[in-house]
């Protein structure tokens, strides 16, 4: 089974895997012999708009957690509360600003889906599988930094958010993928 | 401008909301006490887990991410991303109402392409939380992130296929409950670069798996 950043997420896992001789009647094949991206395509769009949300929801939780810390009596620094300290009240609201863009940004991308389909929307999905995941990361990590050693420890849900949330811009495909999509969109403007 | 929900969506969404903040976060900490240690951590699953899909199940907050599907909700994408949102806040918020990737994406994969035994057989019991699922993509061996360069083979020999390769990163092998792969290998090395690949069901008890 193989780790991230240490955390072997049991007990779903992520596996390394051999498939040696191993035979399934030919009838499991679906759809057909060499439409295995077609059905990919298919498959990926939803789950896209599935993980953007999600991530919004772990930002949401993020920045709950970076409020309450920043208020909290018990965490007063140089006099102050730490919401009040440094870049921190700008981040806070940062942070609102960009979740809220992420999330209209997202809900639109899943309007597009719905009335104009994948294909047409697909500009729209590889731009929220950029966008989204990389603001929640953001969020978390400002989050963790409030939090100082804790925002690192067991003892908050910030570091295996973090961990999680710095995969997605891996799975399914890297940042890089879905940004080569909407710049190949946006170029394919002026090609003829 | 956004969309209006649907008054069904809307009170759907109250109900997935006070799911997960009364239900699942006060016990998301049962989740990680109850994972095992040593040769039992990969054959058990924590059963906070089963009791929250029970809970979820009788409540009708299940399987709600299947569209237009005889078997889900029937919503949109739209109306079904607030309710992702609000899942996202835990992270087992959407195993508990069968809403988990990569089961979600299985599923769909299944109830669109997969014939009746296949449907009987595997999306029946992915369904109703039974068992899980896996997808094996991306390899060790070769760029991934350009899917076409995916070498894994399927050869047909008679009424079978013979695959062959080595994956990893694949995500939900590890449980015990998961008794399905979704495998994406080539078969047609000599078709255009976007015809070359196919998706294959492989059950997990197959031998040389």
């Amino acid at each position: 089974m193989m780790h991230v950043f240490g955390y072997d997420d049991a007990p779903h896992g992520h596996a390394h895997m051999k498939f040696t001789n191993v035979r399934v009647p030919k009838e499991n094949l679906l759809l057909g012999e060499g439409r295995g991206f077609e059905i990919a395509q298919g498959r990926l769009g939803p789950g896209r708009i599935h993980h953007c949300m999600r991530a919004i929801g772990a930002g949401e939780v993020a920045l709950e957690l970076m409020c309450k810390r920043g208020i909290d009596p018990n965490k007063v620094a140089f006099g102050k509360n730490l919401a009040q300290l440094g870049a921190n009240f700008d981040y806070i609201a940062e942070s609102r600003i960009e979740l809220n863009a992420a999330r209209f940004l997202t809900l639109d991308a899943a309007a597009k889906m719905d009335t104009v389909g994948n294909k047409v929307a697909a500009s729209e999905i590889a731009q929220i599988k950029v966008f989204a995941p990389n603001v929640a990361l953001k969020i978390i990590d400002r989050a963790i930094q409030i939090h100082g050693g804790e925002g690192v420890s067991q003892l908050t849900p910030l570091a295996s958010m973090y961990a999680h949330m710095r995969t997605l811009r891996l799975a399914d495909g890297p940042d890089e993928v879905h940004r080569r999509a909407v710049a190949r969109y946006e170029l394919g403007k002026y090609m003829s | 401008m956004m969309p209006e929900l649907k008054p069904e969506a809307i009170s759907l969404l109250e109900r997935v909301k006070s799911f997960v903040s009364e239900e699942v976060l006060p016990k998301e900490h049962l989740f990680h006490e109850q994972i095992k240690v040593g040769s039992e951590r990969w054959n058990h699953y924590p059963e906070i887990i089963d009791e929250l899909k029970t809970k979820a199940k009788a409540e009708g907050l299940w399987n709600l991410f299947l569209p237009e599907s005889e078997f889900g909700a029937g919503l949109s994408n739209y109306e079904y991303a607030h309710l992702a949102e609000e899942m996202g806040k835990s992270h087992i918020a959407s195993e508990a109402m069968n809403c988990s990737a990569p089961d979600t994406g299985n599923m769909e994969v299944i109830a669109r392409y997969g014939n009746e035994s296949h449907q009987e057989e595997w999306l029946k019991p992915l369904l109703n939380g039974d068992i899980r699922s896996a997808f094996s993509m991306t390899e060790p061996g070769t760029a991934s992130s350009d899917a076409t360069n995916m070498q894994a083979t399927a050869v047909l020999d008679g009424d079978e296929y013979v695959i062959n390769g080595e994956k990893w990163w694949t995500s939900g092998a590890g449980d015990p409950r998961c008794k399905i792969l979704i495998f994406m290998c080539v078969t047609n090395p000599d078709n255009p670069k976007h015809q070359r690949h196919s998706m294959i069901l492989v059950p997990m008890e197959t031998e040389g798996v």
